[in-house]
């Protein structure tokens, strides 16, 4: 059996559970399988990459944000990423439209993501189109908890923040 | 489960990329595991995901030579590709693939490795992505999500036009490029240059590479056509890659109005001798700063990329020797170059320049 531990957050409220060296954040909503977290805050949804995506990516080389103001279907990219040895898609689990990219973080250091994952490495903001079918399909607490260490155990890896 | 070969033979350039990107995009769950083969019939530029075309391409020149230039769904940078490699893709559903890209990598790169070995090549799978003949690469790969797909890219390179590759690219000078040709023509070789006339056939070659990937992935290979719903998809996707709006992404200037060479730079090409090796160095300067740069020499670095992420991060920096040093230092925090600092480096990106 492995061990997780809480580690407190910046918010005192708020509690990180770590597992396997991977971070999963109280406060976030995730789409486990497409390692990607959102946080609702109003009617909008910022989202990002979780630590076990950017572990398993590797240092971010570039990133391509889909523009403010076009719209994102369910399981479209919102972004797509190259790392140094692969390129890939980041998609919206709803329905919505961009309304703010986090492309000036990413100009002044490519590697944001990779080191902070859950704050200053945030993707894309998105409003979505009906709030209450956004969160169908999005773990939280425990539930995300328990889901996220069966994923890193079924991937078989730790987490890394490669760029520390 | 069988995996699927779909060998489509010699096709248009533009539909050997259509093909990976069409069969990545319509794998399913439930499609089997595929390996698609196909062997461009025209010369073309290939471009990563994530460049600039009029940045990296000189696009005047591709256009009065009739050599289209696509951009493809895989990292990395332009390659001017040809009938003198044969390309194959590991096109497998991403719940089939490992977790870690340095195991999906070892997984589908061990097939070409022992094609290689083979054909009589002593070719190693050098980590992360590069395969190599002592110390040289034999051609590139790459990898992708692609849909539900991950795709690994990589060729039986039997020849390279080097001096065409070196041609499509926009370069700081001539000097520059001739230097960049040397270099590639020092670290990349071919089929055809390690074997001569004991180089097997492209058929043979690609019987010979079927056959590892079936040994190294413990798996048959049938061979098999592509299904109606992958024949639509690869269709859609020659529409999308030869659409200008996807080769200029964002919406950047095809040609014409970007910065031309000018006069007033120089190339210093500056040799030092570490005590881990030599270290030559080809650098662009522009206006004070450093435009363009390629490293090479017998030095030992590792990563494999720390070499070329030095090189990215030199340009742009002021050339004199304070502002060198503190970027060779900060990029070498972490790298593992025996008998090599970053004052060796600096000193061979200070030299004085030629005339």
């Amino acid at each position: 059996m492995r061990r997780s531990w809480k580690l407190k957050g910046s918010n005192a409220s708020d509690g990180v559970i770590v597992y396997r060296g991977c971070a999963v954040p109280d406060g976030y909503s995730y789409d486990v399988p497409g390692d990607l977290w959102v946080r609702f805050e109003g009617d909008v949804a910022r989202m990002g990459l979780t630590d076990v995506a950017q572990t398993r990516m590797g240092k971010m080389v570039s990133i391509r944000f889909k523009r403010v103001g076009k719209r994102v279907a369910a399981g479209k990219s919102i972004a797509t990423v190259e790392s140094a040895k692969w390129v890939g898609p980041i998609h919206s689990p709803f329905d919505g439209e961009i309304i703010e990219t986090n492309d000036a973080a990413f100009a002044q250091d490519i590697l944001v993501a990779n080191k902070d994952p859950y704050e200053e490495g945030w993707i894309s903001l998105v409003r979505p189109d009906d709030r209450a079918t956004a969160l169908i399909g999005l773990l939280t607490d425990e539930a995300a908890v328990e889901a996220y260490k069966q994923r890193i155990d079924a991937l078989d890896i730790s987490c890394l923040r490669c760029a520390d | 489960m069988t995996i699927r070969l779909l060998d489509f033979g010699q096709v248009g350039s533009l539909r050997s990329l259509a093909i990976f990107h069409g069969v990545g995009y319509a794998m399913r769950q439930d499609t089997p595991d595929t390996i698609t083969i196909t062997r461009p019939a025209d010369p073309f530029v290939s471009i990563g995901h994530h460049q600039d075309a009029g940045a990296e391409v000189d696009l005047d020149f591709c256009d009065e030579a009739g050599v289209p230039v696509y951009r493809r769904e895989i990292g990395g940078g332009a390659v001017y590709l040809d009938e003198g490699q044969t390309f194959w893709h590991t096109i497998f559903h991403q719940s089939r693939v490992p977790s870690a890209l340095s195991d999906v990598y070892a997984r589908f790169l061990a097939g070409p490795v022992l094609a290689l070995n083979r054909m009589g090549i002593p070719a190693i799978h050098r980590p992360v992505n590069d395969i190599q003949v002592e110390g040289r690469k034999i051609g590139g790969t790459g990898a992708a999500t692609v849909g539900e797909s991950m795709i690994v890219a990589g060729s039986l390179m039997f020849d390279f036009n080097y001096e065409l590759m070196v041609r499509v690219l926009r370069v700081p000078s001539e000097k520059f490029r001739d230097k960049m040709y040397s270099t590639m023509k020092e670290y990349l070789t071919t089929i055809n240059r390690e074997l001569g006339e004991g180089a097997p056939s492209r058929a043979e070659g690609v019987r010979i590479l079927t056959e590892c990937f079936a040994q190294t992935l413990g798996s048959e290979l049938v061979l098999d056509e592509p299904r109606p719903d992958e024949l639509t998809a690869i269709a859609e996707q020659e529409e999308r890659i030869a659409s200008r709006d996807w080769l200029h992404l964002d919406g950047l200037p095809a040609s014409g109005d970007m910065v031309k060479i000018a006069e007033g730079v120089k190339v210093i090409e500056g040799v030092h001798k570490a005590p881990g090796g030599l270290v030559r160095a080809t650098v662009a300067v522009r206006d004070g700063l450093v435009d363009g740069l390629v490293l090479s020499g017998d030095f030992f670095m590792e990563p494999a990329e720390a070499l070329r992420e030095l090189q990215d991060a030199l340009v742009g920096v002021r050339h004199d020797a304070d502002a060198v040093l503190g970027v060779v230092k900060e990029q070498l925090v972490d790298v593992d170059a025996p008998g090599l600092d970053a004052a060796d480096v600096t000193a061979a990106v200070m030299a004085e320049p030629q005339t």
